[in-house]
């Protein structure tokens, strides 16, 4: 078993940058930073699976969102954090120091940084496992390839939805963009980028009910959410884009949490009902879920974590 | 450090310079991915190279041409990554292979084809996410992995092909 003075879970921007704090407060950290796989849910986090991030400031030319978490990391890796690239499968809050366990290896912290963030949903259709990789994908910078010259749709209206449906109109010949409302819910200028691209049709008040096809996809049954009415598009691809969860579920009976699941802090801090526990990122913020916006709750949760390990002596 | 890919490396620092702050620009080579570190100060540039581990040692890398002598004429399991450079999940499991292909190399041949130059191969498996890995036996494919995974993970699913004395 061993120690450590403090634990960071989870390695998108928040954790790097609680990361980057705590270890310039010499604090040791050592950062647990998830598993490979192609959803958000990966070391990095979600801009691991983004192409273009321009709204994050210091690059006004952009950034390519994996170029920027390669970036966060090499930079806490200079002050010398470090990293376990596994996923953690259970901890224990209950008397410290905290236990924080890798499948069958334990490992003890004084204080616990959770910034798990949130992983993308699924459309939880039977059809789904069926066809995953087959025509139904969850990453379109992975996949966008395969559908050169094919229509193709995007289920969602958020700024994933819209970028990812961007981003497809550079292979597919038409994207339908599928929205279960009659506006966007992505920031103006996505809209605007969306509204004027000649390859993107937007399908409004529409939801994806089931998918077709047995080896591959090959159509998408939408059902109209104001009229009923049912029909399919004859696309051979679709990307999910339909919003998030907080990936939160090792922490049930543990921490406190909204319905949803979305972690439970003190306002206005990472403080969560555990002393010496605290959260930062997406996986307590259903609100803003904006790249900066956790890096700076990272740094908070780092602050915080400092001045309670401090107190404690 | 292979000269073209010191040159490449050398453009993106003096590209990146310009912004005077901490920056890393990264190149891939056969030996892995270099990450170079810039620290700009009044006095000082400090410039550091780190390697991240090796991660084509026993890695066979397929082409359409190749292709159906390595898998069909193969006399062991031989698991095909399909991958491309432009996909990120790719690049995470990519040191994971080769660190099989160190572990398992004399139970299983571990080879990688990139469908960007090789799609004919990509389409005729009808692969339509990456990474995919095909598990091919006798020449026939065996079992399919959409998606990238942990080391555990991959070595769980690949269980069935690799000697139970492990």
């Amino acid at each position: 078993m061993s120690h450590h003075h403090v634990i960071i879970i989870g390695s998108g921007p928040a954790g790097l940058t609680a990361a980057i704090y705590a270890a310039r407060a010499n604090l040791h950290p050592l950062v647990i930073e998830g598993e490979p796989s192609s959803t958000s849910d990966q070391p990095g986090g979600q801009l691991m699976l983004t192409t273009d991030v321009e709204n994050y400031p210091g690059f006004p030319d952009g950034v390519m969102g994996p170029e920027l978490m390669v970036m966060f990391r090499a930079q806490a890796a200079r002050f010398g954090a470090e990293f376990l690239t596994e996923k953690v499968t259970a901890v224990d809050f209950s008397e410290r120091p905290f236990r924080v366990s890798v499948r069958d290896r334990h490992l003890t912290a004084d204080a616990v940084i959770v910034s798990t963030g949130a992983q993308s949903l699924m459309l939880g259709l039977e059809s789904e496992s069926r066809l995953l990789g087959y025509g139904l994908s969850t990453c379109a910078t992975c996949d966008g390839f395969f559908f050169r010259g094919q229509e193709i749709a995007v289920a969602g209206g958020g700024d994933s939805a819209v970028e990812e449906a961007i981003f497809l109109t550079k292979f597919a010949s038409k994207v339908i963009l599928i929205h279960r409302r009659d506006t966007l819910r992505a920031s103006k200028i996505m809209q605007e980028r969306a509204f004027n691209n000649p390859k993107i049709e937007i399908l409004w008040n529409n939801v994806v009910q089931d998918l077709v096809g047995d080896t591959k996809l090959e159509g998408v049954v939408v059902r109209d959410v104001r009229s009923d009415k049912v029909s399919t598009l004859p696309v051979t691809g679709l990307f999910v884009a339909i919003g998030h969860r907080p990936n939160t579920d090792l922490f049930k009976g543990v921490l406190d949490m909204e319905d949803s699941g979305y972690l439970i802090t003190k306002p206005g801090t990472s403080y969560t009902n555990v002393p010496g526990v605290f959260a930062c990122g997406d996986v307590q913020d259903y609100t803003y879920r904006q790249a900066i916006t956790a890096a700076g709750s990272g740094c908070m949760a780092a602050i915080d974590c400092e001045r309670w390990l401090e107190s404690v002596g | 450090m292979h000269g073209s890919h010191r040159l490449r490396a050398l453009a993106g620092v003096r590209r990146l310079t310009r912004y005077r702050q901490v920056v890393v620009p990264s190149v891939t080579t056969p030996l892995g991915m270099l990450v170079a570190m810039v620290s700009l100060s009044p006095d000082s540039i400090t410039i550091s190279i780190e390697r991240t581990p090796a991660m084509t040692a026993g890695i066979v890398t397929l082409t359409t041409s190749t292709f159906d002598e390595a898998v069909t004429g193969a006399d062991r399991p031989v698991i095909v990554d399909f991958w491309a450079e432009w996909c990120g999940p790719c690049k995470m499991i990519a040191p994971i292979l080769g660190e099989i292909a160190d572990e398992q190399g004399e139970h299983v041949t571990i080879a990688k084809l990139n469908v960007d130059e090789n799609p004919e191969i990509a389409m005729r498996f009808n692969v339509m996410s990456i990474p995919t890995l095909l598990i091919f036996d006798g020449g026939e494919v065996r079992k399919r992995l959409v998606g990238a995974k942990g080391k555990g993970q991959l070595l769980q699913e690949l269980n069935e092909f690799l000697p139970t004395s492990r």
